[in-house]
């Protein structure tokens, strides 16, 4: 079986459930990212790729406390999991492999 | 805080609505803190707008897909699978997927194109206004002899709206007339109707110009409708305008007449359109002594004409007959004492007429397209079951990783639902392509699909759909019962069982497409019978020309002796006759004769035919004794008169015997006695018959010309461009005596034709269906071929093997359809007074071709299998 891929926003999501650890959740991903990055990001679209992350089986949910905020609604916490850390750390791996073989060509650029 | 009002409800409803249950509380939990931080950072209504276009981004598949699937992620990729599956196996098996689509798209096609037909029939005086209250009064003869049902006492409606009010709300009533209308130099013959001013608010025809509530002003005010108007003015809005119109009083005049309202083209209906007449003109029902010598509303006059009468609210029907029942005791004179009236409802008055003829033909045309979606079905169940052997690993996969038998149905069932729907698209296209040919093979004219209406396609979808459900549902279940291991060891649990099956539907296949087709030879041999069957007159080169002009005086007559001479003159034309009536069924009057001197019981009612001294010769008639009305030798004497030779037996009289009217004292002298010859259509036996000459009536309709064998067109034009020089006023309206017998048997052609057509689709998806068979078997068959040629069998026996199932298939439905058909086919011959015999190659035949070409089917296919090599066909598999 060929390796399981990942798209740069699946990559970034995931990441960011990483970061976040305990306090991932839909929303708190989109303010991450806009204050990380500056980037604003579609709430909607989050939920879907934290969806798909999740049959995956690179993130697992699982509902958090009840709340007096957010119309008394329960946030939904995504973990990562260890196959999550694993494929970010083996994407990570090969783009440095790669990186690697970049130099000859800053150097024509410097 | 501002004060919180919250997010708009109906959009959370929304979301909770598409959204999966399980994901929902931590969505909508993510949107309503966004919207509260929106609601401090940039106030609540740009946070709600924000909120509703959050949810609209939620509206998407990858949420809105996770509802009740999200246990089985890859469902939308089984879908996609059995998409590409079913294409696949559609590829593979072109012939197959041919035959499957092609046997739905013919059935559908016939059954749209029949289903709008009947609808169209069904339809007719659905839109009269308030159809259920509307009657037709009909009379029949108290003794039992003959009379038009639709003529009824003119007098009795009006009288009867009259004396109960309370029973009866108004009346319409007309007399029909061929009128010359003109306009400068445009002349045509118009059928027109003298008519009650009831007829717009009594059956409520659409007006598209002008006053319809007062449309006869006056006695010469004349409605028309849009065609006449386009006609002659070239527009429509044409009120005031002037038409002349040619009396018929004999004096040769001509009035004008004013347009008061302009109809929209009226629909087909039983009151303008009865008898096929199709009326266009309409003038007053008052006595003008133009079009009307007598007034409509005095008994004394004895009139009679179509009469329709609408009942109040409420009022029983038969009330309403015991009422003209005893309008009919106190008023009626005495001749019309012999009628007993009764109401007809309009509203099935179309259907019902003539011993429901329309009614037998929709019935017909029903159970045909009935067969020919049967016959389809079957193809379709047949190839799919007997093809199964080919998806078994399929099915076995499919199991094997956990499809549930529900899905597998499911799956087998939406491919039959999809090719279906496909049949009926490419179906819908089939029927826009030929409705012209089919409206003219079914005597009218078929709406285009844009006026068919959504309900009507609508309903057809519906059809088609739960034929692909009928076609589906046994494959479905069959296949999908195969357990797991059976199927991917690729073996059948029980080979013969759809075997079995599969044969009975072949049998009915057969046996309804010879049950069809033998019953299409029939009503074609008795048709052609019809055409060909000797008459006892000479059809042949009669041309009938209908515009003479009625100039129904003795000057009149006169002029038109002067005129026959004219045209006597073209060397293309044999013969001449001046008559009321043609040889074709419609006869003007009828008369109780009988000899002088003997009792009034003793007379026999007969039709009088009006004709001149030349109708025997131009019609080839013969003589059986004495002259026809006059001779050189014997001159015309007032009172002349001759009769058929069964009105001469039955009277007892011969050539110089004296004959009278019951009731009258006028006599008239026997000069000569013809043969009898079929004056009717032969649903009927010869009747006895009498003639008059038209010298003596005064009045006459019709010129028949037996034209010289040889260029026919060149002598209609000759005969045409005599007319305008001797008749320049007057239209030349003709037709041949072939045309005129053909307009008798029109239902009778309209089944001829449609059971041929019938016949040759039914054939057609039988034999693609057999083909698709053996095609089927042979490819699961190479090998024992093989076996057999090795074990020394000729190409022949092989050939044979495989065709003798279904030659036994055959015989076996020739059996059990024969019987029925001829029980159903002597029924429909009963109607006829003269038939075709039944000899028993009529029923052969039929089933010899279909033999001889079901074995060459099998032949073609089989042959080239049985010559293969057996070293090859042993390797397969």
């Amino acid at each position: 079986m060929s390796k399981e891929y990942l798209g740069e926003f699946e990559e970034l999501v995931l990441t960011m459930v990483g970061i976040l650890g305990e306090e991932a959740y839909g929303n708190a991903i989109v303010t991450n990212i806009k204050d990380r990055l500056g980037r604003e990001v579609n709430l909607s679209a989050v939920h879907v790729t934290l969806y798909r992350l999740e049959d995956k089986g690179l993130v697992k949910s699982g509902m958090g406390g009840a709340t007096n905020a957010r119309g008394g609604r329960r946030k939904r916490i995504f973990t990562i999991t260890n196959a999550g850390i694993s494929l970010l750390r083996s994407m990570k791996e090969a783009r440095m492999d790669l990186w690697k073989l970049i130099p000859q060509l800053n150097i024509n650029i410097a | 805080m501002q004060q919180y009002s919250g997010p708009p409800k109906n959009l959370l409803r929304f979301l909770r609505w598409y959204c999966p249950p399980n994901l929902c509380e931590g969505i909508e939990g993510d949107l309503l803190e966004q919207y509260d931080n929106d609601c401090i950072e940039v106030g609540q209504k740009a946070a709600r707008r924000r909120f509703t276009w959050r949810v609209i981004q939620f509206f998407r598949p990858g949420i809105i897909l996770r509802n009740k699937f999200s246990h089985n992620p890859n469902q939308a990729a089984m879908i996609r699978n059995y998409a590409t599956v079913m294409m696949r196996f559609l590829l593979k098996h072109k012939t197959n997927s041919v035959i499957h689509v092609l046997g739905l798209t013919l059935g559908l096609a016939f059954t749209f194109t029949a289903g709008v037909f009947v609808r169209q029939e069904l339809q007719v005086n659905q839109s009269l206004r308030d159809v259920d209250r509307l009657y037709m009064i009909e009379s029949t003869m108290k003794d039992g002899s003959f009379w038009y049902a639709f003529m009824s006492p003119t007098a009795v409606s009006t009288a009867a709206c009259e004396e109960y009010p309370t029973l009866f709300e108004t009346r319409f009533r007309y007399m029909d007339r061929m009128i010359t209308v003109s306009k400068d130099d445009q002349h045509f013959r118009v059928q027109s109707i003298i008519c009650d001013s009831t007829l717009i608010p009594m059956f409520g025809f659409p007006v598209l110009h002008g006053d319809a509530t007062h449309m006869f002003r006056d006695a010469h005010s004349i409605m028309i409708t849009r065609a006449i108007a386009l006609r002659y003015f070239n527009r429509t809005d044409v009120v005031g305008e002037a038409l002349t119109l040619s009396s018929q009083s004999g004096d040769g005049k001509q009035y004008d007449y004013n347009v008061t309202a302009v109809l929209e083209d009226l629909p087909r209906n039983s009151v303008t359109d009865l008898v096929d007449m199709n009326a266009q003109i309409f003038l007053s029902l008052k006595k003008d002594d133009v079009f009307l010598k007598a007034e409509p509303d005095q008994w004394e006059s004895g009139g009679t004409s179509p009469g329709y009468i609408k009942l109040k609210p409420g009022a029983s029907v038969t009330d309403a007959e015991a009422a003209l029942a005893a309008l009919m005791k106190a008023r009626a004179p005495e001749r019309l004492q012999k009628l007993n009236l009764s109401l007809s409802p309009l509203h099935s008055y179309y259907l019902e007429t003539n011993n429901g003829r329309v009614k037998k033909l929709i019935y017909t045309l029903s159970a045909i397209a009935l067969f020919i979606l049967v016959l389809a079905v079957i193809n379709f169940v047949n190839i799919t079951v007997a093809s199964s052997l080919a998806r078994l690993r399929e099915i076995g996969v499919r199991k094997v990783i956990g499809g549930r038998r529900e899905q597998l149905v499911a799956q087998f069932l939406t491919e039959s639902v999809v090719l279906s729907v496909g049949a009926f698209v490419v179906s819908v296209g089939l029927y826009a392509i030929t409705r012209s040919y089919f409206g003219g093979l079914l005597g009218t004219t078929l709406a285009p699909i844009t006026q068919l209406g959504f309900k009507f396609i609508g309903a057809m979808f519906v059809i088609s759909l739960m034929i692909g459900i009928a076609a589906g549902i046994y494959p479905a279940f069959l296949l999908s019962s195969y357990t797991a291991t059976e199927s991917l060891r690729n073996r059948l649990p029980s080979p013969k069982g759809g075997g079995a099956l599969s044969r009975a539907l072949m049998t009915l296949q057969f046996g309804l497409a010879i049950g069809v087709f033998i019953f299409a030879v029939i009503i074609n041999r008795q048709v052609s019978y019809f055409m060909e069957k000797d008459l006892s007159y000479n059809k042949d080169y009669v041309l009938t020309v209908s515009s003479v002009p009625r100039r129904w005086s003795e000057q009149g007559v006169r002029s038109m002796e002067v005129a026959r001479q004219q045209f006597l003159s073209l060397p293309q034309v044999k013969n001449i006759s001046l008559s009321w009536e043609i040889p074709a069924g419609n006869v003007g009057n009828r008369v109780n004769l009988g000899r002088v001197g003997a009792d009034d019981s003793k007379t026999i009612d007969m039709p009088l035919l009006m004709t001149d001294e030349h109708f025997a010769d131009t019609y080839g008639i013969t003589m059986r004794e004495g002259i026809f009305l006059s001779s050189d030798q014997q001159p015309w004497q007032p009172g002349n008169m001759v009769v058929t030779e069964s009105a001469a037996k039955a009277l007892g009289v011969t050539q110089g015997d004296q004959l009278r009217i019951k009731g009258d004292t006028v006599t008239f002298t026997v000069t000569g006695v013809v043969s009898d010859f079929h004056f009717f259509s032969l649903h009927e036996t010869v009747k006895p018959m009498a003639f008059l000459h038209v010298r003596g009536t005064r009045a006459f309709r019709n010129f028949s010309m037996k034209l010289q064998p040889g260029n026919i067109t060149e002598a209609v034009r000759a005969v045409e461009a005599k007319w305008q020089q001797v008749f320049p006023d007057e239209p030349f309206v003709y037709s041949f005596m072939d045309q005129e017998l053909a307009r008798l048997y029109k239902n009778e052609i309209r089944l001829k034709k449609a059971s041929s057509v019938a016949t040759g689709l039914m054939l057609f998806i039988v034999f693609t269906g057999v083909f698709g068979m053996v095609s089927l078997m042979i490819s699961k068959r190479i090998k024992e071929m093989g076996m057999r040629k090795v074990l020394g069998a000729s190409v022949a026996d092989i050939v044979l093997l495989v065709s003798r199932p279904y030659l036994v298939l055959i015989i076996t439905a020739f059996a059990v359809a024969a019987p029925l058909v001829a029980y159903a086919s002597t029924r429909w011959l009963s109607s006829f007074a003269y038939k075709v015999t039944l000899p028993w190659w009529i029923f052969i035949a039929p089933v010899a071709m279909t033999l001889v070409l079901t074995g060459v089917l099998i032949s073609v296919r089989t042959i080239r299998t049985a010559m293969g090599s057996p070293v090859r066909s042993l390797k397969c598999e």
